[in-house]
């Protein structure tokens, strides 16, 4: 117990309640779910809870105390994972799984609320605990699993076009704390069109293409999100040259807040490029040699200096391995296979591989092929009214 | 009150700064310790700016607004915390991990109630890490609590219209899951 103490001077020893602003203060930073409980406070606690402003002051504190070394990922199986060959049953409702990034040890599950078509589905991206997620027709939906509220976006302009290829991205842009979806459309000509999501107008918006540079996005083989780096969206290109497709790959960068492409030169690397990702908030880009057995991981230290690329990590496997997913904090989620053989058919295994210490973990949380994004706790989306769903 | 100041301190001065609180008890400190009190801060140096002749040690600064146990306890605080910063200059992770074992050893002997004076003196000192470090303490202490415990806590009244109340906690019920008793 605390000391009672009698005052020196005579006054009436009344109990001192903390001013409002540090009432607020306070709940700032709470968890999301202590949060959520404390809006029945009052209507006023209520009111402040929900305003622009303690969201953002509660975001700035949670990422004040994250580092990459506790963050967390969300992981939700590619639809491909769960081939009728695969070890995995199929799930009727997709299930996302929370675990830590470093060891993907499992800390919650959370189903997906809305009427999804996994067929195909992808996460699209993560910001701020906000997750951005789309089905292959083209109906895309913002989710925070934390505070349970949804939101399905409306349709894109070009959404019933056909086209040859689609690339999605989601980046948040803090200058005007605004969420962005932006769709890439690419038809047989070659000509890309994009469309930007923008969060605060709830609406799509064509863009003109400013690319002087013609491109193909290469295939998509890694279930991992376009990183975000420096405000730009990344895919890894191949150049076109006059009519044919030239031998070097690229990377196209498409800048969110200027909305324009620009070419990013790759590092000289020998054996075969792989896949763009994210290293601890850099840029990297993992490349393999021609046996799948040796994984090396190059990340850009100055972002858009072409001569700071630098080799990190060589990881070496004993076999052939196919590499999944890559986590922001360096892990490698890996599934062995046999040469020539479907990845997920028997025999199929998954093991995480941290690319610093070389660290095996043998048996992750993780059953599947999944799409693997870096996820926290927020706020973000209470505000959002009526256009949002809770549930 | 005992003013032992042995901590190594290269920001510190000789100078020492002379601290009334509104129970009329008077803290001699280190100049360092009062200049983390931006409150003090901001005295001492419009007093500067008003006196040429600056420099004198016979400084005494009233703190109307604070009572000498809060105080007291802020002091060893400031002091602990410029001595941990002083002894890791150059490893800041070093210096994380002694604040946050301090940190953790000072809340042992400190009541949640009088987490709230403490707030209040801080919050009129401006100390921030102080006022950051008692936020921090009070958010862990209620994160798990009830909505009543809370109210009671921060002395706030319900002001909600009939049933409306009763419609969030239906719709957060999810919140309300695994909450401590008070």
């Amino acid at each position: 117990m605390s000391p009672m103490r009698e005052p020196p001077i005579l006054r009436p020893r009344k109990i001192n309640h903390l001013p409002y602003d540090i009432v607020l203060n306070i709940m700032e930073r709470l968890p999301v779910k202590s949060v959520m409980r404390f809006r029945c406070v009052s209507k006023s606690m209520d009111s402040s809870i929900t305003t622009h402003d303690f969201i953002s002051a509660h975001l700035n504190n949670i990422n004040k105390n994250h580092d990459h070394e506790n963050g967390y990922v969300i992981h939700m199986p590619s639809w491909e994972a769960s081939h009728p060959l695969s070890s995995s049953p199929h799930p009727d409702t997709p299930v996302c799984t929370v675990a830590f990034d470093r060891t993907f040890d499992r800390i919650s599950e959370v189903r997906i609320p809305f009427d999804f078509d996994f067929k195909g589905a992808q996460i699209v991206g993560s910001c701020n605990g906000l997750l951005c997620l789309a089905t292959l027709d083209n109906v895309i939906y913002l989710w925070n699993p934390s505070i349970r509220k949804f939101k399905r976006l409306p349709d894109t302009c070009l959404g019933k076009l056909k086209s040859v290829s689609v690339r999605l991205g989601f980046a948040y842009r803090s200058e005007n704390d605004d969420y962005k979806v932006v769709r890439i459309s690419t038809f047989t000509t070659l000509i890309h069109e994009v469309e930007v999501y923008t969060s605060s107008s709830d609406s799509w918006r064509r863009v003109g293409n400013s690319s002087t540079d013609k491109f193909v996005f290469c295939y998509k083989n890694l279930l991992v999100p376009a990183p975000l780096v420096s405000g730009a969206l990344h895919w890894m290109a191949f150049m076109v040259e006059g009519q044919a497709i030239g031998p070097r790959r690229s990377i196209m960068s498409f800048d969110v807040n200027t909305e324009t492409f620009r070419k990013l030169a790759l590092p000289n690397y020998t054996g075969s490029s792989y896949c763009i990702s994210l290293f601890k908030g850099k840029l990297a880009f993992i490349t393999h040699d021609k046996h799948g057995s040796q994984y090396s991981i190059w990340v850009m230290k100055n972002y858009a200096v072409v001569e700071s690329w630098n080799k990190l990590f060589v990881v070496p496997f004993q076999r052939a391995a196919y590499c999944h997913a890559f986590t922001e904090y360096g892990s490698l989620l890996v599934s062995y296979s046999y040469l020539n053989d479907l990845v997920w058919s028997q025999g199929f295994k998954i093991v995480l591989i941290d690319a610093e210490t070389l660290h095996e973990k043998k048996d992750p949380d993780i059953q599947c092929p999944s799409y693997v994004a870096t996820f926290m706790e927020s706020l973000v989306l209470l505000d959002d009214g009526a256009k949002a769903v809770s549930y | 009150m005992s003013n032992q100041s042995e901590s190594p301190n290269p920001t510190s001065s000789s100078n020492k700064i002379t601290l009334k609180t509104s129970d009329n008890e008077v803290f001699e400190v280190e100049e360092a310790v009062a200049m983390k009190f931006c409150t003090v801060k901001q005295y001492f140096d419009d007093e500067n700016n008003n006196n040429v002749t600056s420099g004198t040690s016979t400084t005494l600064i009233p703190l109307p607004n604070v009572e000498s146990h809060p105080l007291a306890i802020l002091i060893t605080y400031c002091k602990k915390h410029l001595e941990i910063k002083a002894n890791n200059a150059d490893n800041k992770k070093e210096m994380e991990i002694d604040m946050e074992h301090y940190e953790r050893e000072f809340l042992k002997n400190v009541m949640p109630q009088e987490l709230t004076e403490l707030i209040l003196a801080a919050n009129y000192l401006n100390f921030k890490e102080a006022l950051d470090f008692f936020c921090r303490a009070v958010a862990s202490a209620i994160q798990n609590k009830s909505v009543e415990y809370v109210r009671k806590f921060f002395g706030l009244e319900s002001d909600f219209k009939p049933g409306e109340e009763e419609k969030l906690r239906e719709e957060f019920a999810w919140s309300f899951e695994g909450v401590d008793e008070d």
